[in-house]
């Protein structure tokens, strides 16, 4: 008798199609049959709402508003910006300067996560850290060959590449710095470390860029200006290198005392022991938070709008005031927003491949890493 | 020539008010194997550590080659380079193969060329029995045989002696003879060392000198045959006792 | 001890204490000592220049200092606060005008976001598949767009496609919703029977609370009728005492409705973009907390015959909450700052009426950027202080 009890479900199961066991699940669990029902309808809605707007019915060439079917969306006002939204004032004669500083991020980030070739980490490291000056320099000018362009009118996907790779690079350095010195043995050293790193922290960005562009120009000799584009970036690297180095002494935290000690005995300094066996066990074991905050940084560059500055995001805000294409807000906003979400989506898909690739890397923790 | 390699006059340390090393004089020979043994607590590993710098003391004196140990960072770093050390727990740089770990303080430290790096490294792992695993990274690699990727790297900085802390307690018995048997390769070429192990049957094969402490002090320090046969000292032979009557039945 | 070791013992005790390192260590604290006060000189140093160059720069540019203009007329109105405010208000007042409505956002931010995750955070886990699935399409979404952008959306698209003002939404009567703004009914007169009722329902939770204290204590479980004649009674108090007062109720007046409260579309633009784009975070943390109770405590618990709706109830969550706690802290840290973006949309905020219009004013930057820096450092301090008394509260002695 119980043998055959033991027995019966599987043989009723081997018999039953797929649907009748989805049939069997829903009627034992009514309530959530429903909740389903209820999100796919609504999911369904929507989603032809979406599409029905955006593609079908939308309008992607066209001079101004009024060639546009009124019951899509305009798309025709993205494409004719287009060469502003992503570089701004820029001259149009100079703009080649302007896509190289665009494209130079992305190439090095798809060469980092390549197929291995011979000098690859030469290569994308010395990219990402010479990226700052040289992107500078090409996009100002002011060299033979290269004619000077003011930062006035360095605005949209220019302007938000090369603030957020800058202020990532730069403060990168600042972060191992602050991280070391936050865990060094020196009590002085500590205190002011952590003084620093809990001060860039503990502020709103929007208020340390307000900062930045009133307080700065009084600590610097008199005299002495700066555009607002450097001191918009001083402030964003501080803050970055604050939540940096919180992350990199994360990493430290898990390095055993063992190897500081074998190291010790074969004769390392302090620096060379940091750089060939500390530092590279610890960036290596916090690289999805390292990703998570270089994700956050990239969104945080639109704050930059609020001290003037022509970011992506200000400078569709912008054009969204002129006379030929009122009211296109949706438009606007939506290509913005599939701007920043490839690109943040695409980086923390980065990051979980080199979480499964990297043996022995350590998986990342609750919430791993900033919610900003 | 009977000038020692390693002398260590009268040294102390406390921690705190309890005392680990209590007034310790130690002369090691060149080319002459010492073992360092004792219940747990004896202060051994840390007579060990006081070695080659990394740990305090707070009297007397420790010498390599005749030059005292001073802590300024700078002398440390000199005399690390003479004196290699094997941990219990290989401490191994993971992020880093075989070949790499064993070359790395070379290049660096050493400021040796790659190439000529790399060439002494293999030798260096050959010798080990390792040559084979020369691209592997730490964690493919057995217990027994990190350890000898650690040997081999204590042995590539070329060191006047070799510190061992306990190289096989953290090994399954497998591979106890694997690491042994490296040992005893090195102590019969020449090899300056100081051993502190539990391995009674390895200390009598291959030490010159049988160092028993406890209680931070040197109970005992004579050739092994005296140690082993012919002590005097009633706690020596409670403790050799006590480990043969461990294991027999 | 044989001859050799005696030998050796004496020979130390001749050789004396050469080096001692007593010394040793004492110069090692001195190095110590002075690379610290080297660090310290050179810190100072800078410090010495900035102050000089902040003063000269101030001179240079006639700007006044001192923190006398707190006092001083600000001249401009504010159009949305918590307390009474004119434009005769003074810098000080409009200071705490900004810092409310920042205490305002972040506090309805974090309860509604709060709750919002938790919602999607457990979908995130449901056995449900499109509840699944939707919830991580939300999280993923909202997340890979930057906060500025949501709130430009909902200031810019949505609320602006709400209808006019002769046209608002009627919410029950006493409500209205229009693009210029939400209109709630205010209280206009307290009588003393509200106040009673209140202060009745106050009563009524603390005592529940207390009664839920005691049997969790003896390891009980309150009763659901219990809890329900609780709640129950708690909430018709409330309901009372609200329905004695007598409600200011908005009524169209020309072009604009006249009484009650309005609630600007800016500051519902910014509440509801904090609260969706924190909430999506709020879910992963969740999400993350529930996973990390090993699988193992919901095996042992069914197998102890619990139900699933226990099993989460008294093993899952407890469990979750602890890992929760401090990146949830984290979040509300965040979301404090965040709502300095008012300056974005215009709602007055301490940022937007203090740092950025005072400022303007009266010049008087090196006061209020202290000012305004001194209240977020405090802020995010505090939350850290409350994280570090629960983790401190709820360690769990491991072995």
């Amino acid at each position: 008798m119980a043998a055959a009890r033991l027995h019966g479900p599987s043989i009723r199961r081997r018999f039953a199609s797929r649907a009748g066991v989805l049939l069997a699940m829903a009627a034992a669990h009514p309530f959530s049959l429903l909740v389903t029902l209820v999100l796919l309808y609504a999911a369904w809605i929507v989603g032809e709402r979406i599409v029905s707007w955006g593609i079908i019915h939308a309008t992607f060439i066209a001079d101004d508003r009024s060639g546009c079917n009124p019951g899509g969306a305009c798309w025709a006002f993205v494409v004719n910006r287009l060469p502003q939204f992503l570089f701004g004032f820029y001259p149009e004669a100079e703009r080649w300067r302007a896509l190289a500083a665009v494209l130079a991020p992305p190439a090095l980030m798809l060469l980092a996560v390549a197929p291995e070739f011979r000098g690859r980490r030469l290569v994308v490291a010395a990219g990402f850290s010479l990226y700052p000056l040289l992107a500078f320099a090409l996009l100002a000018g002011g060299l033979p060959g290269l004619p000077a362009v003011s930062t006035e009118r360095w605005g949209g996907l220019t302007l938000t590449m090369l603030v957020g790779m800058s202020a990532f690079v730069l403060s990168f350095p600042l972060a191992i710095l602050l991280a070391l010195a936050r865990t060094s043995s020196l009590p002085a050293l500590r205190l002011v470390a952590a003084g620093f790193i809990e001060f860039w922290r503990g502020l709103p960005l929007v208020a340390i860029l307000f900062m930045s562009v009133i307080m700065l120009p009084l600590f610097l000799p008199p005299g002495v200006e700066a555009p607002r584009l450097s001191l918009a970036l001083a402030g964003i690297t501080f803050y970055s290198a604050a939540y940096l180095a919180e992350v990199v002494r994360g990493g430290l935290q898990g390095i055993g005392r063992g190897q500081y000690e074998a190291a010790g005995a074969l004769g390392f300094g302090f620096w060379s022991m940091q750089g060939y066996v500390v530092l590279p066990q610890a960036l290596r074991s916090v690289v999805p938070a390292i990703v998570n905050a270089a994700i956050a940084l990239f969104k945080d560059t639109t704050y930059v709008m609020v001290v003037g500055l022509f970011d992506l995001l200000n400078i569709v805000v912008a054009g969204l005031s002129d006379a030929n294409w009122i009211g296109l807000a949706a438009e606007g906003y939506v290509f913005v927003g599939v701007i920043y979400w490839t690109i943040c989506f695409g980086m923390s898909r980065m990051s979980a491949r080199f979480e499964h690739g990297a043996q022995g890397a350590r998986p990342a923790g609750a919430a791993a890493g900033a919610g900003r | 020539m009977s000038e020692p390699l390693i002398a260590v006059r009268s040294l102390s340390k406390w921690y705190g008010a309890w005392c680990a090393l209590d007034r310790i004089s130690l002369h090691v020979k060149a080319g002459s194997c010492t073992v360092l043994c004792g219940p747990s607590g004896s202060g051994k590993s840390t007579l060990l550590r006081c070695l080659n710098g990394l740990e305090e003391w707070e009297e007397g004196e420790v010498s390599i080659g005749g030059t005292p140990v001073a802590h300024r960072a700078r002398d440390l770093r000199r005399l690390r380079r003479e004196v290699g050390m094997v941990f219990q727990s290989f401490n191994l740089f993971p992020h880093l193969d075989a070949l790499t770990n064993v070359t790395l303080a070379p290049r660096v430290v050493g400021r040796r060329r790659r190439t000529e790096a790399e060439q002494a490294g293999m030798a260096l792992l050959d010798r080990v029995g390792l040559a084979g695993h020369a691209r592997k990274l730490p964690a493919d690699l057995s217990g027994g045989q990190q350890q000898r990727v650690a040997i081999a790297r204590a042995l590539a900085m070329q060191p006047r002696a070799l510190l061992f802390d306990e190289p096989t307690s953290a090994l399954d018995p497998e591979s106890i003879k694997e690491v042994l048997d490296v040992i005893v390769g090195l102590a019969k070429s020449g090899t300056t060392m100081v051993v502190v192990t539990h391995e009674m049957g390895f200390a009598r094969h291959v030490a010159d000198e049988v160092v028993f402490m406890d209680k931070g002090r040197i109970v005992e320090a004579s050739d092994p045959d005296t140690f082993f046969d012919r002590t005097v000292s009633d706690r020596i032979r409670c403790f050799l006792g006590h480990r043969d009557r461990a294991y027999s039945n | 001890m044989t001859t050799a070791a005696a030998d050796l013992v004496d020979e130390g005790e001749r050789a004396g204490r050469i080096g001692a390192p007593r010394s040793r260590q004492a110069r090692r604290r001195r190095v110590a000592l002075l690379q610290q006060l080297v660090l310290l000189g050179a810190l100072a140093a800078v410090a010495f220049v900035i102050v000089r160059n902040t003063i000269v720069n101030l001179q240079a540019r006639g700007l006044a200092s001192g923190f006398d203009f707190l006092w001083q007329e600000a001249g401009f109105n504010v159009g949305f606060s918590l307390i009474a405010v004119d434009a005769s208000s003074s810098y000080g007042r409009i200071f705490l005008v900004g810092l409310l409505n920042s205490l305002l956002v972040a506090a309805v931010g974090i309860v509604a976001a709060t709750l919002l995750g938790f919602v999607i955070g457990l979908a995130r886990v449901s056995p449900n598949v499109p509840a699944r699935l939707l919830s991580k399409g939300y999280v993923e979404l909202v997340r890979n767009l930057p906060l500025l952008l949501h709130l430009l959306l909902w200031q810019g698209v949505i609320l602006r496609s709400l209808p006019t003002v002769r046209e608002a939404l009627d919410l029950g009567g006493v409500a209205f919703l229009s693009n210029r703004g939400l209109y709630l009914p205010a209280p206009a007169a307290w009588p003393a029977m509200s106040l009673l009722l209140l202060i009745g329902a106050v009563v009524a939770t603390v005592a529940g609370l207390l009664l839920a204290r005691r049997t969790h204590r003896r390891q009980e479980l309150l009763s659901p009728l219990t809890a329900a004649t609780i709640a129950g009674l708690v909430l018709a108090l409330l309901v009372g005492s609200a329905a004695v007062i007598g409600w200011d109720v908005p009524a169209l007046k020309g072009f604009d409705y006249r009484g009650g409260i309005k609630i600007m579309p800016e500051l519902a633009a910014l509440i509801a973009a904090l609260t969706l784009y924190n909430a999506a975070f709020i879910a992963e943390i969740v999400r993350a907390g529930i996973q990390s109770v090993d699988e193992g405590q919901r095996q042992a618990a069914t197998a102890l015959g619990l139900s699933p709706r226990l099993i989460m109830r008294l093993v899952i969550v407890p469990q979750a909450i602890r890992v929760m706690v401090p990146p949830m802290a984290n979040q509300y840290a965040h979301l404090i700052k965040a709502s300095a973006l008012a300056t974005v949309v215009g709602f007055p905020d301490l940022v937007n009426v203090f740092m950025g219009t005072s400022l303007n004013q009266t010049g008087r930057a090196v006061e209020i950027v202290v000012m305004t820096a001194a209240v977020y450092l405090t802020l995010t301090a505090g939350v850290g202080l409350v994280t570090s008394w629960y983790e401190r509260r709820v360690k769990l002695v491991e072995r």
